[in-house]
């Protein structure tokens, strides 16, 4: 099927959605739920969160599919449900353990019980995974985002409500808190640059 | 610091690797769209009660009532039923053993729980730090959209249950068209023009006799001539008829974001705005639904009202708060020469003390039981979300303060004060300190806990309209998707349900 193809399809899901008919919502849950849930989980590291926000995603969608104007990336709108949902639920999980256990508070990737996981990490992925799960969510969401979805700094601005100028901060301080760990170290990376390039972007940012 | 890394591109290339891989190495969860259609089918059923209960005076808890109540009724009809038959089928006296049991009326009607997400999160409700309660449960019906979608549009509650919205934004620039929404039919009916554009308004007073007043207002066309930038015109809606009506009397004075509140003899007081002559006197003027005309108003002295201040006429009672606005417009500090002048119930107007109050005003209001409340809404002036309560009939007045909203919220989008009711739906400022986050919380009249009613649910709209359309729900219309030029404009509707006390 062709890429215009494709997007007709999904247009007229959209149309249909829009009109109250489930099967053409599934159509859009079938044709987005991968990428949704494989950037949810790349964000959160637990595969029940994110089958859980998925859901939560297509629930908010459909609910305000009616809002969603055709023509504009279904993609980016979903993904910035997604994030928002990623955001606020951390935040209220966070929040929830400060007022019952603080030493619960600290975040442990359980890798053993995750019955989703296929096959172990490389080493030298374990530690980038590490240094990605050590960063914040604004910082992770913007990581996956960009070398994941391979969004463009636009894009992930549509798809986060974040400024431009926000997504662009946020990726140079990710890579950069990324850079400065013990990441560069263990997988034996010379030191002696300093700058940072936020790819596609054309500009880039001292990293002091 | 020095980097780590030689080659940035490579760390890149790296990084994509390993998301890559990551993500690879975990399944996919199957049907999940079953799980999705399951929860869809659960909110339909919802929407289904409160389809029911809508039919009802008010909440669920008066439905469960007034069907316990009908129990004890329908109880005795199925035994006269069943001894009848019994009768029909078996011929002559029923022996005891055929006897349908005895039904002990005397333990009162059977229970009966309906199944609802406020039922269902009631005791599962967890509190934050705050001791705020959180509401969970999605308490948001997607009503009919409107015809035309727009923001920063007007909206009123008419006297017989209808919403009025007209005036606005969309992409092509001011909206004129009118619309009115019936609850009861979920439909969206266009209606006659509003008749000048008019993108920078107050919201309209609704009349006693069910007419809506909007007044003066600035024209886009006339916005290159600052002379007739602002206009004089008031303009009456009849929703018996559905037309506007441009108002034969101008004001008195030329100004812009005026306020006006109802009084309760059914005149309208308009006062404050931007002023063109502010040497005159007296500033404030009214109009008399009767004559069609305005007046000087000269019951308040300009001492009373000074130029800037904010008034909330809402449910029989307006309230002036007088701000200090020498320092920045906008973001408010009550001083302590600061004033809440309220309008009570005997048409008096009493002056409130503020000293208690030393942070700054966004909101204010009177609630249904003659309770006025103020509240801040920005964090940089004050601790943001608190909400004053003022009981001017108690024994011994005074502010008594809510609980503080949540440290994560940053500002209010929006607010209402309505029938027993402050509404606010909070937005988290989206910048690098904070992220994207859209909720609302309500007080309850006769509690001070802001309760977090759930998610709002198009987290990115801005410049909706809010309206209350009975005691326990609220419309929220319109609005822009996303900001600045990329923004879509809304003709959604939703409708949220407020949980029991």
């Amino acid at each position: 099927m062709s890429s215009s193809d494709s997007k007709k399809l999904e247009q007229e899901a959209v149309s249909g959605s829009q009109r109250g008919d489930r099967n053409a919502f599934r159509y859009i849950v079938e044709a987005h739920s991968g990428l949704l849930f494989r950037t949810a989980y790349l964000i959160v590291d637990e595969p029940s969160f994110a089958e859980d926000a998925v859901q939560e995603t297509f629930i908010r969608a459909w609910r305000n599919i009616r809002s969603f104007k055709p023509g504009t990336a279904l993609r980016a709108w979903l993904l910035r449900i997604l994030t928002n949902y990623l955001t606020s639920e951390q935040r209220r999980r966070q929040r929830k353990v400060r007022t019952t256990n603080l030493d619960s508070a600290v975040f442990v990737p359980d890798y053993t019980r995750n019955p989703y996981q296929l096959t172990a990490d490389s080493e030298s992925n374990s530690r980038i995974w590490g240094a990605v799960m050590g960063l914040s969510i604004e910082h992770r969401i913007s990581i996956v985002l960009r070398y994941f979805g391979h969004l463009t700094i636009p894009e992930i601005s549509t798809a986060t409500g974040w400024r431009e100028g926000t997504v662009k901060s946020r990726i140079h301080r990710a890579l950069k808190e990324m850079r400065e760990s013990d990441l560069g170290e263990q997988l034996g990376v010379a030191v002696n640059s300093g700058t940072v390039t936020v790819k596609g972007q054309g500009s880039r940012a001292d990293a002091q | 610091m020095r980097s780590r890394f030689s080659n940035q591109t490579e760390f890149e290339a790296c990084l994509e690797q390993a998301l890559l891989d990551r993500s690879q190495n975990v399944l996919a969860p199957r049907r999940l769209f079953d799980g999705i259609e399951n929860r869809l089918g659960d909110q339909r059923g919802r929407s289904f009660t409160e389809f029911v209960t809508g039919f009802l005076p008010s909440t669920r808890s008066r439905f469960r009532r007034v069907v316990s109540a009908l129990a004890p009724l329908a109880a005795l009809i199925v035994i006269a039923v069943l001894a009848v038959s019994s009768r029909l089928l078996f011929g002559g006296e029923p022996g005891v053993a055929d006897m349908p049991p005895t039904l002990d009326l005397s333990l009162g009607p059977p229970e009966l729980t309906i199944d609802g997400p406020e039922d269902s999160v009631a005791a599962s409700s967890p509190r934050d730090s705050q001791g705020s309660l959180f509401v969970t449960g999605t308490p948001w019906t997607v009503a009919a959209g409107m015809n035309q979608p727009r923001e920063n549009h007007g909206s009123a509650a008419l006297r017989d249950g209808r919403v009025l919205v007209f005036g606005g934004f969309d992409a092509g620039g001011p909206v004129t068209s009118t619309e009115i929404y019936d609850s009861e039919l979920d439909t969206w009916t266009t209606v006659g023009e509003f008749p000048y554009e008019l993108p920078n308004y107050k919201p309209p007073v609704v009349l006693n006799d069910g007419r809506v007043l909007v007044v003066g207002g600035s024209s886009v066309r006339e916005h290159k001539k600052m002379s007739t930038w602002y206009r004089r015109d008031s303009v009456l809606f009849d929703p018996a008829s559905g037309e506007w009506e441009l108002v034969e009397g101008l004001l008195k004075f030329d100004r812009v974001n005026a306020e006006s509140v109802l009084l309760p003899d059914g005149r309208v007081l308009t006062y404050g705005g931007t002023l063109m002559a502010p040497t005159l006197n007296s500033l404030n003027e009214v109009f008399d639904p009767r004559t069609g005309q305005w007046t000087r108003q000269t019951d308040l002295t300009e001492t009373d009202l000074p130029d800037e201040h904010r008034a909330w006429g809402q449910f029989g009672a307006p309230i002036i708060v007088d701000v200090d606005d020498s320092v920045d417009w906008g973001i408010h500090s009550l001083l302590p020469t600061d004033r809440v002048i309220f309008l009570d119930a005997k048409g008096q107007w009493a002056s409130i003390d503020t000293s208690e109050v030393n942070f700054g005003s966004l909101f204010a209001g009177v609630l249904s039981v003659g309770r006025v409340v103020i509240g801040t809404g920005t964090r940089e002036y004050g601790e943001i979300g608190r909400a004053y309560f003022y009981d001017p009939t108690s024994n011994n007045p005074g502010w008594v303060g809510s609980s503080g909203l949540d440290a994560s919220d940053r500002e209010l989008r929006a607010l209402a004060t309505m029938d027993g009711y402050v509404f606010v739906v909070v937005e988290v400022l989206q910048d690098a300190f904070t992220e994207p986050e859209l909720a609302m919380r309500v007080i309850a009249n006769d509690q001070s806990v802001w309760k977090l009613i759930g998610d709002f649910p198009a987290p990115t709209l801005v410049n909706f309209g809010v309206t209350q359309i009975s005691s326990d729900k609220i419309l929220i219309t319109g609005g822009q998707l996303g900001s600045g030029q990329s923004g879509s404009y809304s003709g959604a509707s939703y409708i949220l349900q407020l949980p029991p006390d």
